[in-house]
């Protein structure tokens, strides 16, 4: 059942019914049946706003997106979780940001450090705390790199000063620190934690070798690749596949990254800023575009259909090698993807799906599903902004159901109502559909697996939402003696 | 004073982003596109209009400005 | 690239093929790595006695804590409560983070609300937050409670959420008689098991401080039973099973057991079972209340001392075998029901399995990490089966716990090499185990990364984790288990006893080597 938009706005307005008529009126201004003529988002939906209170939003906080995503994953800093011990440990390992290196010795990013504030710290403020962390960190790691300070809420509302201890102990122990004023309480969603780590890549990082001669000579190829957080070892499988086209890869932001891929790069001067996740990485794109001269591409490598299109649109800012190098590779693999697709295809065409995830997922991966014959019914962002969602309609099919920041209460209510084949979003709700009955992956994470990305991913993905769908768990959820005796539908009907 | 970005995107288009509203709209007027004097009035998708202090030569984007809404 | 569609790879094993190992070494001149020879250098130095001393030198550094925040413990209290929507005032990030850990550990749906602080609400407070919260949220999931804490930003700023939550009401946003109890979490005072505790104690003390009047002690002739923070669905059952088989009447404060445990049959259900408010209003009426985990339920004592008048018998936690008897005799004890030869027989089997399997475990070394309360209940099990504490690590013990279970572990010959440790993190414990080590660490997931340490300095000196605790992210369905009664230590014996079969398995199944001991019987 595929709605159109008219039926797409009723389910809307059904679903609505049940807010308080304030909050009802709120909420409309989310959702919307897709119109893919539209080229801008602004005049018909409402993003990057507040979650109303207790509806139970899905979304996190500024540190989330500063110390979760942006931060978390460079591997050979030590992240402070500065503040209480909740959010250290509550956000630890959850996000599968792969690495490699000796755990506690050169890389640190699965590991939680934090200044676990205590009464007194609130009280008297945690600055002198904070000095004497540091002085900690480099003498319990000394191969550490740098260092950064995320704040969690309390940091912020007792006026400490962590800009001024950074300053004063990167001066002592010369090493980079960072100081991240990403307090949950700013911003409304993680969105904000990403544009205040932007900030500070900005400020106390990129710019750090400016004028020192560069240690490793540039080539015409070189490419740095950002906002891919490797999550399941994506950034990997993208990077093999940018290298199998004659590319160099001389930083990754910031899955598996590292301090000095982020302070080559004014020097190495890469040809071209490869932009995985827009949303959580424009502001850096765009800054190192204008004060270095480096482009920005956006690209999708979420199945055969993408990869190939963002292969050719890459290789059209390089040269007649590379061009080449891209139809090469990209008929090598077809024979492999062909097969995967034989194999998949049969058991997933037609099935219905809706999306909710994160930054960029809810539109790239639609490529993904339609190369297995699947159909996106509905799809949505937890913290998305209007020019995510510029990118998002033509990518869908007319009619289809977006929702931002969606409320549990909508996501199950559409569900029910839409009785998708396979749901695509995060932990939280994993298992109201499992107890639905509805096949879900999860979208964040990868649901244990991984990598999604690049020709390799795909494999990976097709097998995962085969194996999702077609379970034998799912049919099993009535007993038998529930059931009824086939036919007798139609002799209800007669 | 909006504090604004110029930039060319990747269809060569001139695209205005407003860095405070993470909000990116193509230019579809410019009064003055040189090469003796860039900037002027600016029309955008939208319908929203601004007033850029007229530069004396091209200027190389991208570039981060401030602008005047009209 | 490299797949083959009839037998695809993941993560691992895909990134150890040579075109991704070759990429990593291509990527390393970017890193500017430290050479290899450097890093093992540190390595070693990480495990010696001169480095143990730098590590517990550390004053203000928290590295691996095993402890999370206060409103976590909250949330989890208030989910055992019948139709309860636990509601976090506060920041949204807090509660996405809360819902997030304990979908992790029981694989089910959490749903808890937050009301969405943001920065103007730090400058005028969030009374604002709450009027909407409460509205929308009674209104979109129907709840018949709504039990709330706080997270540190509503703490921070002091917002007084007594008058902010009758305000509310008074403006109409819930009926007034809408239950709302509430406790202030704060994060930065004491962590998880604190918050469960204060969650608890401000919901009796919302349905029962002022309506006193004509209860008494021993009226009902129940029990009230008090589980604390706890990961096992298995000891709520196990509890109830053996008041079942004694007769006893009982009334569980906080009963998650249901809610954390829906069947997959089609539909979802938000809420299901737990503690009912008729329940809560009488449990005044009971004989006594149960603590099950003292160390952690000290306001929640208080209270039932104090305001109920009831007596709070003083009992170990029911872990092992000796304070499982004891808590049996103190229910027959209070409510003059014997214990039936039903239990007597499990106990006899609890013993009969002790018997067959104590040549393995009799003298083992065991390092344990967790809260007050079960860490206490793992020595006193490892004590009974002979088996010795080496390592006790307990990041939120208080000195008077210290106290007591340096006392406990002194009265018994296999206590007595014991180190017990309060207010230190798993950092610390990798020092302690590098520098003695014991034959296999007790505690939760967090402890894998000890394991995979000790393992890089060698095999011999490999610290396998015993998972029991909480939480338990990478094993499935653990939860499910027990810790509490006989049927717990049964648990705990046959998890012990097959890791050390695990263990001898791997060291003799070396063909030619070691495996003229790879025996079939054991
Ligand atoms: S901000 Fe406070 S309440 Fe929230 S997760 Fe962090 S420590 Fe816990
Ligand atoms: S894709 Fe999603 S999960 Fe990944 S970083 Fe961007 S926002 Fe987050």
């Amino acid at each position: 059942m595929t709605m159109n938009r008219q039926e797409t706005e009723q389910l809307i307005q059904e679903v609505l019914e049940v807010y308080p008529d304030a909050t009802g009126k709120q909420r409309a201004k989310h959702l919307m049946a897709n119109d893919p003529t539209l080229e801008k988002s602004n005049k018909c939906l409402v993003t990057n706003k507040k979650a109303l209170p207790g509806v139970m939003t899905a979304r996190g906080c500024a540190y989330a997106g500063s110390k979760g995503v942006v931060w978390g994953p460079i591997k050979d800093m030590v992240n402070i979780s500065h503040g209480p011990v909740g959010c250290g440990q509550l956000s630890r390992g959850g996000r599968r940001n792969y690495v490699t290196g000796y755990s506690g010795i050169n890389v640190f990013a699965e590991m939680n450090f934090t200044s676990d504030f205590q009464e007194k710290d609130v009280v008297f403020g945690g600055d002198k705390k904070l000095a004497t962390i540091i002085d900690e960190i480099n003498t319990l790691f000394p191969l550490v790199k740098g260092i950064s300070i995320q704040s969690e809420c309390p940091v912020g509302l007792i006026g400490d000063d962590i800009e001024a201890v950074a300053k004063q102990k990167a001066k002592e122990i010369g090493k980079t620190i960072v100081p991240a004023r990403c307090e949950g309480f700013r911003g409304v969603s993680q969105s904000l934690g990403h544009h205040v780590a932007n900030d500070t890549l900005r400020d106390w990082v990129l710019s750090n070798r400016d004028g020192q001669e560069p240690t490793i000579e540039s080539t015409p190829y070189d490419v740095v690749l950002t906002g891919d957080y490797n999550v399941g070892g994506d950034a990997w499988a993208s990077r093999v596949l940018m290298e199998s086209i004659g590319l160099r890869v001389i930083g990754q932001w910031s899955g598996d990254g590292t301090l000095s891929e982020l302070e080559l790069i004014p020097s190495l001067k890469p040809k071209l800023n490869l932009l995985h996740c827009y949303r959580s990485m424009n502001y850096i794109s765009r800054h190192m575009e204008e004060k270095y001269g480096i482009p920005w591409l956006e690209y999708n490598f979420f199945g055969p259909t993408q990869i190939a299109k963002s292969l050719r649109a890459i290789a059209a800012r390089f040269d007649e090698t590379i061009q080449a190098n891209v139809e090469r590779v990209i008929a090598e693999n077809q024979a492999e993807m062909d097969a995967i697709i034989a194999k998949f295809r049969p058991r997933l065409e037609g099935k219905r799906v809706m999306l909710f995830v994160g930054g960029l997922r809810p539109r790239h991966v639609i490529g993904a599903y339609e190369d297995l014959g699947m159909e996106i019914i509905g799809t949505g962002y937890e913290f998305a902004h209007n020019d995510d969602y510029d990118r998002t309609f033509k990518e869908l099919q007319d009619g289809a159901l977006i929702y931002d920041d969606a409320t549990s209460f909508e996501l199950e209510a559409f569900a029910e109502r839409l009785k998708p084949d396979l749901i695509g979003s995060g932990i939280k709700e994993k298992f109201v559909f499992h107890k639905m009955g509805i096949p879900f992956r999860q979208l964040h994470s990868w649901d244990y697996s991984g990598p999604y990305h690049g020709y390799d991913g795909f494999a990976i993905f097709a097998r995962d939402m085969d194996m999702a769908i077609n379970n034998p768990c799912w049919k099993k959820m009535t007993p038998p003696w529930k059931q009824k005796a086939v036919g007798a539908d139609l002799a209800e009907a007669a | 004073m909006p504090s604004v970005m110029l930039r060319n995107n990747a269809a060569g288009d001139l695209v205005f982003y407003i860095t405070k509203k993470d909000q990116e709209e193509t230019v579809v007027a410019l009064e003055h596109s040189g090469p003796n004097a860039w900037g002027g009035e600016i029309e955008l998708a939208d319908g929203s209009r601004f007033y850029l202090e007229p530069f004396a030569q091209t200027p190389k984007l991208p570039m981060t400005v401030r602008v005047k809404r009209l | 690239m490299s797949q083959d569609v009839n037998a695809i790879e993941q993560g691992f094993p895909l990134f150890n093929k040579p075109e991704y190992q070759d990429t990593f070494a291509r990527k390393r001149v970017f890193e500017e790595a430290h050479s290899p020879e450097k890093i093992e250098q540190v390595f070693q130095w990480t495990t010696t006695e001169e480095y143990k001393e730098l590590n517990f030198k550390r004053q203000m550094l928290g590295v691996n804590p095993n402890k999370v925040c206060q409103p976590v413990g909250a949330v989890l209290c208030a989910l055992g409560f019948h139709k309860t929507l636990p509601y976090v005032h506060g920041s949204q990030g807090c509660v996405a983070y809360f819902r997030t850990y304990f979908n992790r550990h029981f694989r089910e749906p959490i749903a808890t609300v937050s009301d969405s602080m943001t920065e103007d609400a730090a400058v005028f407070g969030g009374q604002k937050n709450i009027f909407e919260g409460l509205e929308n949220a009674k209104k979109m999931y129907e709840p018949e409670m709504m039990a709330i804490s706080t997270t540190c930003m509503a703490e921070v700023i002091g917002d007084d959420l007594n008058s902010f939550v009758n305000n509310a009401k008074k403006e109409g946003r819930v009926p007034v008689d809408f239950p709302t109890p509430f406790a202030n979490t704060p994060s930065f005072v004491g962590s998880h098991t604190t918050g469960w505790d204060n969650m608890l104690e401000g919901i009796l003390r919302y349905f029962t401080l002022n309506h006193m009047e004509g209860k008494t002690p021993g009226s009902n002739g129940k029990l009230n039973l008090v589980l604390g923070f706890d990961g096992y669905l298995g000891n709520l059952r196990v509890i109830k099973r053996m008041l079942k088989e004694m007769d006893v009447e009982y009334t569980f404060l906080s009963d998650p057991e249901e809610v954390l445990d829906t069947p997959a049959d089609g539909e979802f259900r938000m809420y299901a079972g737990g503690t009912t408010q008729d329940e809560i209003k009488d449990a005044p009426n009971a004989i006594d209340t149960l603590l099950l985990q003292p160390w952690h339920l000290i306001k929640t004592k208080k209270f039932v001392q104090e305001t109920w008048n009831q007596p709070a018998a003083s009992i170990q936690i029911p872990m092992g075998l000796a304070w499982t008897d004891e808590f049996l005799m103190k229910v027959s004890e209070l409510t003059g029901k014997p214990i039936p030869a039903s239990l007597e027989k499990e106990r006899g089997r609890l013993i009969d399995m002790m018997a067959d399997s104590h040549q393995w475990l009799h003298g083992k070394k065991y390092s344990v990490f967790g809260d007050p309360d079960s860490v206490t209940g793992m020595c006193q099990v490892l004590m009974e089966l002979g088996a010795e504490p080496l390592h006790v690590l307990c990041q939120n013990g208080s000195k008077k716990w210290l106290k007591d279970i340096t006392k406990l572990l002194k009265s018994s010959p296999y206590g007595q090499e014991a180190e017990v440790y309060t207010g230190k993190d798993l950092w610390h414990l990798r020092s302690l185990v590098f520098s003695k080590k014991p034959d296999f660490l007790i505690g939760n997931s967090y402890g894998k990364f000890i394991q995979r340490d000790t393992l890089h300095k060698g095999k011999e000196h490999e610290v396998p984790l015993v998972r029991i605790g909480f939480p338990l992210f990478d094993r499935h369905h653990l939860h499910r288990d027990t810790t509490l009664g006989y049927e717990g230590m049964m648990y705990i014996l046959k998890t012990l006893v097959n890791a050390v079969m695990e263990r001898m398995d791997q060291d003799t199944m070396v063909m030619g080597d070691t495996d003229y001991a790879f025996d079939l019987v054991r």
